[in-house]
This record gives C-alpha cells, sequence and structure tokens, in this order.
C-alpha cells in the first residue's frame, strides 16, 4: 500500500468504526475521555504499524485490541491509587486481535449515541459529544463547525462527559417503554448536525456522519417512521450536493440547478423510505419536510413543480412546529404557486415577528419575491438587507449576488431602447475583458460638451427621450467625492436614480466617476459600491469639435462571467445610446460659436 | 431528590395527590433510603457566621417563589432509573424535582 492508499483506508475506518470503538471502550472502563484518546492513539499507531508490515485481516479488530491495551496500560497505575474502573477484569490480561468480537462494536455505537443524546445533557452538549465521541471529529473541527473558540468547544465536552459520570446517565440503548421518546431526542440531535452540515457551513464532513448515524438508527429501530423520514429528508438533500456549489465554489438556488447532477440513487432510496400517505396532517415534522424534498426530486424541471402540494405540505408544517422560519418558506411556496404578490403579502405580516428580526430569510425570500414581481430595485435593497443579517460567507456572497442579479432584466430593458447599440454589440470583443471604450465625435468645443456633461441645466438630454421628463430636479455637486444624481424612467413601472459620484474632475478635459447612485442602478450604497463600474469621460480637440471617449471599467470584485453578462446584457449598448444623444445637449445645440469661434 | 414547588405547575389537587402509592412502590423496590416532608419557609431560620459575627435571620436564603418542600434520599442504578422514580412522584405534577447525586467518598 501507498502512503496515500493506507490515509485513504484509515480515514474510512475511522468515519465508519470510531463510534463502535469508543463506545465498546467506554463500555470497559466508563471513562469517556480515555476511551476517545486510546482509540485516536490506536489509529495513530495503525499508520506506522501497517505502513511497515500490510492491513491487518481483521482491521477493526486489530484496532480495538490496540486500543484497549492502551487504555489497560493507562489505567494500571491510576488503579493502584484508586479504583476507579468499572470492570477491572476486563481489562485483563493483555489480548490480541484474536480475542475481540468486532461484530458487536455497531450496537456499542448506538449505546454510545443514545448516552450522548440523553435529556439530562443540554442541547449544545449532545450534539459536542455526539460529534466528538459517536462520529470521532476533533474539537477543533468541531469548534469551527459552531464559531465557537476551541478552548471553549473543549469546555464543553469536559462538562458533557462529567455530568454523563457524576449524575449516572447509564451506557446503554434504552428500555423499550422509554424507547419512542429517546429516540426523539437522538433524531433531534442527528437532525441539527445535519442541518448544520448541510445548511450552514456546507461541511460535507458532518452531513455524512449524520446520515451514518441515522442509518444505524433506523436499521435498529425500523419501525420507527420519524428515524425512516428524517433519513430519507437527509437523502434527498444529499443528492443535490454536486449541483448546488456552482464550479465558481458558489452556491446554487435549486430553481437554477442542473437536476442531471443529482444523484438518482440518493434521491431513489430517499423516496423508497418515505411511506406513502393520504393524510399529511397525521405526519410529523420529518416526514413533511422530506416530502417537501421529494416534490423537489420528483420534478424533471422547476417548472413541473407540484408547488400547491408544497403549500399545503408548509400548511401541516406550519400547523405542528408554529415556525416562523416555516411560514417564511412556506410564503415562498405560495408565490411559486399563485404569484409573487400573495406571497409579498403574507411576508410583510411576518415583519413584526421578533423572532425573524435578525435572520436573513424574511428579507431574501422578499428580494425573491420582489425580483419575479419585477420590482427590481426593491429587490436588491431587500437581498442587500438580508446579506447584512447573513451569518454564513457563502449565504452573505450568495445573496449580494442575488442583489446585483436581479438589476440585469432592468439593464437589458436599457439596451432595448438603442438600434444603433446593438449593431455596435455584434462588433462585441469576445474575450473576458474588464472594460469597454465607445468613442464619439462632438461638434463642439471641449468646455462646451464639459458643461453639457456637468450642469443640472444642461443634463436632461442623459433622461431616457422615451418617457416624458421626471419631476425630480437634477442635482450635480461638482467635486471630487461629490454626487451627480438624476432620475431614470425606464417604463410606466420601472424607474430609478443613477448618476454617479465624482472621483476626478479636470474641467473641459476628463471627468471619472463612480457610476451609480446610492439606492438605484449601479447601486452605490454601501458595501454595493465596491461593485460599481467606474466610468472615464475624456475629451480630446479634434478639427470638427471634440472628441469624447468613455471608458466604463467593471472592479475585479465581480467575476468574469458577471461583467461578461453587464457588457453583454446591456450596458455598452445602453452607453452608446446614452452618449449618441450627448449631441442633443442644449449646451451644445445653444452653442452659437459653430462657425465663428474656433475650439479652445 | 428535592421536592420543591413551582408556580407554573398545575394547582395542587389533594384528592390527586398518590403519595401512599409512590410510597409503597419505591418502599417495594428498595430505592428508597429516607425522606420528609419540610415545613414552609416561614418557619425558616437562616444562619450565617460573618467576620465571627454570628447572623441570624428569618426566612430562607434566597427570596424566590419556588421553595423546597421536601426531600428522599433514593439509592438508584442509574439517572434513569432515578428519572423513573422521580416522574411517578406527586409533585412531579404540581411541583417540581431535582435530582441531585451525591457527592462520593474517597
Amino acid at each position: 500500500l501507498t502512503s496515500p492508499q493506507l490515509r485513504a483506508v484509515l480515514e474510512e475506518l475511522h468515519r465508519s468504526e470510531w463510534g463502535g470503538l469508543v463506545g465498546g471502550l467506554v463500555g470497559m472502563t466508563g471513562d469517556w475521555a480515555l476511551a476517545e484518546d486510546c482509540v485516536q492513539e490506536a489509529f495513530a499507531s495503525a499508520l506506522v504499524a501497517w505502513r511497515s508490515d500490510h492491513v491487518p485481516d481483521r482491521p477493526v479488530a486489530w484496532l480495538f485490541a490496540v486500543a484497549r491495551n492502551k487504555a489497560r496500560d493507562r489505567t494500571r497505575h491510576a488503579v493502584v491509587e484508586r479504583e476507579k474502573l468499572r470492570d477491572i477484569a476486563d481489562l485483563t490480561p493483555p489480548d490480541d486481535e484474536l480475542e475481540v468480537d468486532e461484530t458487536v462494536l455497531a450496537d456499542e455505537q448506538l449505546r454510545l449515541l443514545f448516552t450522548c443524546c440523553h435529556p439530562a445533557l443540554a442541547l449544545p452538549n449532545r450534539v459536542a459529544l455526539t460529534l466528538r465521541a459517536v462520529a470521532g471529529l476533533t474539537t477543533g473541527e468541531i469548534a469551527c463547525a459552531f464559531f465557537v473558540q476551541e478552548s471553549t468547544m473543549a469546555q464543553r465536552l469536559v462538562r458533557a462527559r462529567q455530568k454523563i459520570t457524576n449524575a449516572g446517565i447509564p451506557f446503554r440503548i434504552p428500555s423499550v417503554d422509554l424507547l419512542p421518546e429517546r429516540i426523539d431526542g437522538v433524531l433531534a440531535v442527528l437532525y441539527l448536525l445535519f442541518n448544520q452540515g448541510y445548511s450552514a457551513t456546507h461541511r460535507s464532513d458532518l452531513a455524512d456522519a449524520a446520515i451514518r448515524m441515522t442509518r444505524n438508527v433506523v436499521g435498529f429501530a425500523p419501525s420507527v417512521e420519524d428515524a425512516r423520514s428524517l433519513l430519507s429528508l437527509m437523502l434527498l438533500h444529499s443528492s443535490r450536493r454536486a449541483a448546488r456549489i456552482g464550479t465558481d465554489g458558489q452556491q446554487v438556488t435549486l430553481e437554477n440547478q442542473d437536476r442531471s447532477l443529482w444523484d438518482q440513487s440518493l434521491i431513489d432510496e430517499g423516496l423508497m423510505l418515505l411511506t406513502a400517505s393520504d393524510a399529511d396532517a397525521d405526519r410529523g415534522p420529518y416526514w413533511l419536510q422530506a416530502e417537501i424534498a421529494a416534490c423537489h426530486a420528483r420534478a424533471p424541471t422547476p417548472g413541473a413543480t407540484d408547488w400547491s402540494r408544497i403549500v399545503r405540505l408548509y400548511d401541516a408544517l406550519a400547523m405542528l412546529t408554529r415556525s416562523p422560519v416555516v411560514t417564511v418558506s412556506r410564503a415562498v411556496a405560495v408565490g411559486m404557486a399563485t404569484g409573487p404578490e400573495a406571497a409579498l403579502e403574507i411576508l410583510d405580516s411576518l415583519d413584526t415577528d421578533q423572532r425573524l428580526s435578525t435572520s436573513h430569510l424574511l428579507p431574501a425570500a422578499r428580494g425573491d419575491m420582489l425580483a419575479r414581481a419585477g420590482r427590481h430595485i426593491e429587490a436588491a435593497t431587500a437581498y442587500r438587507v438580508a446579506a447584512e443579517r447573513a451569518t454564513s460567507q457563502l449565504d452573505r456572497q450568495q445573496l449580494l449576488r442575488e442583489a446585483h442579479a436581479t438589476t440585469l432584466p432592468l439593464r437589458t430593458k436599457l439596451a432595448g431602447t438603442s438600434t444603433s447599440g446593438r449593431r455596435r454589440s455584434t462588433m462585441a470583443q469576445t474575450s473576458t475583458e474588464r472594460s469597454f471604450t465607445l468613442t464619439r465625435i462632438l461638434p463642439a468645443p471641449r468646455n462646451i460638451v464639459f458643461k453639457a456633461w456637468t450642469d443640472p441645466d444642461h443634463l436632461a438630454w442623459f433622461y431616457n427621450p422615451a418617457m416624458p421628463t421626471p419631476s425630480t430636479p437634477i442635482q450635480v455637486d461638482l467635486r471630487v467625492g461629490g454626487v451627480w444624481r438624476q432620475q431614470m424612467v425606464v417604463d410606466d413601472d420601472l424607474q430609478y436614480p443613477t448618476g454617479g459620484v465624482y472621483l476626478e474632475v479636470v474641467p473641459d478635459e476628463r471627468l471619472v466617476f463612480r457610476w451609480g447612485a446610492s439606492g438605484g442602478w449601479p447601486d452605490l450604497a454601501g458595501d454595493a459600491e465596491l461593485a460599481a463600474p467606474t466610468v472615464i469621460v475624456n475629451l480630446r480637440d479634434v478639427a470638427v469639435g471634440t472628441q469624447l471617449e468613455l471608458i466604463v471599467t467593471f472592479p475585479d470584485q465581480l467575476a468574469d462571467e458577471e461583467v461578461r453578462t453587464l457588457i453583454e446584457g446591456g450596458t455598452r449598448d445602453g452607453w452608446g445610446a446614452t452618449i449618441d444623444r450627448t449631441a442633443g445637449s442644449t449646451a451644445i445645440t445653444g452653442w452659437n460659436g459653430h462657425r465663428s469661434d474656433p475650439p479652445e | 431528590m428535592f421536592v420543591a414547588t413551582d408556580p407554573d405547575a398545575e394547582p395542587y389537587s389533594a384528592e390527586e395527590d398518590r403519595i401512599e402509592e409512590w410510597g409503597k412502590d419505591v418502599g417495594s423496590r428498595g430505592v428508597w433510603i429516607d425522606g420528609n416532608r419540610l415545613r414552609p419557609v416561614e418557619d425558616a431560620t437562616t444562619v450565617r457566621v460573618r467576620n465571627g459575627a454570628l447572623l441570624v435571620t428569618d426566612g430562607p436564603f434566597t427570596e424566590s417563589k419556588e421553595w423546597i418542600a421536601g426531600y428522599d434520599v433514593l439509592e438508584c442504578a442509574d439517572l434513569d432509573e432515578a428519572i423513573e422514580v422521580a416522574s411517578k412522584h406527586p409533585m412531579a405534577r404540581f411541583g417540581r424535582l431535582e435530582l441531585r447525586p451525591v457527592w462520593p467518598f474517597d
């Protein structure tokens, strides 16, 4: 075996056998920390021993024998001092793997799981201990997944182990009469683990560990519907794993996922676990959520999704959980089933719910529905609020991209007003250039053209000529850091402020500005400014007047793909149409020196 | 096991207080060692020594709506057994019970 191969073998054993090995040792010694340490050391020994020799025929038995011997060595001294061990006889004499019955270790893993999930432990401690003792994650890995300091997590684990020992929490699978409630407790922990791994942190190791443990519970209690439903829910969500992160590492929404990447074998298994039912109302929360996931899994295209069934399932789930998060999801389903306005009405009614006031879910859902309603500027604002509240970096990036993407149709609309611009776009560069340049010759000297760009009395040419002039006045504060702001009316439904923030002002020669307006398009509010394009206007003397050169540059914050979409999707054509109109500025048409005054 | 009052629990009902049944059950199982009801907090006296001076005051040591109304010393195999025994005590309904392991003698 090569080193990487051996490592892979050990990693797989670590994943599948850790809990059983620790459970076996806990059963013998009653000492959790000792059990975890010794199993860890056994894996370290295997890495050395198996490299120089070979992988033993019964690797699990080998690991257990080594861990057990280590536990005995470590406790021998302690035993002399005070009788700590529950069962000394089990630890003597020294043994090898021939004496180990590894087939019982699956049960040991279950005992360990039920003990870790005992209701006498605080929920965060249950989750932490389950990850450490049953799933074999290191303290650092667990701390990282829950955004706490490693020392905090270590302390939490110590507390949990102490409580088990001191309060006498039994190390066993509970008796039949206790089983229903205890299985609920175990499933709650596994559900939390899976969600943390799948949704919050995108830690597939956590999600996989949760699936493995849930499989084990289903194998132990196949008739418990909640356990089967939870496993189904996990498998159906996991089936989308390959599709939900794009090649750029960003999240892909359900609607935009390539469904051919969904893992059909996981979907099949998930659907099979899901017992059919006519009465959704009688079902538990895991079943309802799994069935919602199944509705997506069964739809070959997003358009084929049975949204009205999903609404009914959310209705039942909302009755059961009274969770505001469920209500938000339900509102989105209503929007998909009957139209975004209905969803927005529900979402507005949730504004007063204190439980949602710090969550990104409500504004994110509102952004989605506003965008579907064609209210792009409002949608972008809602997405930006959501991004500010998001706790995970991936969520925040995703929401900022949505904020940006939602104004794309608007830009395409703008481009549609120009025919000359269209023609030019056929000559568009095909590379991933991050800027474009347009030039025009204007029949006036530089000072007049500069006036046309910077004097609020002569900027009306910048308006959309197809629409009536808006009543909002044009503001120009012509200095570095000053704001130029004027209203752009696209059609009866869509208008927004635009303009820019000046970065450089050289009278009659050069104007550089960050293009856009706070709360408008492109948006310059807060962080959005980082993604806003920069526009340079250079004025040069030519024989017949002034050559205007306009350079639009997109910032590094935008991906190549986004820049391409922006350029091809309307900004080039839009600016082409805009500067075509410069010649119509009252500054130029009113200039009376056409013949007499030479250009300066 | 501490037996405590709880303002959020259902109102006490003497007819449904089947403490004798509980006593018989735990007695026959051999888990009950000792126990007593305590007189109300009006009869409590708090004792402190501060800077060498004895300080005796009327009442319990905390101003709280919940107070300890009794105790039972139980000898259980593990926490699950203790929980099961506690869950059958009438005051699990009319008050609340707190299970506290005894510090072992080293």
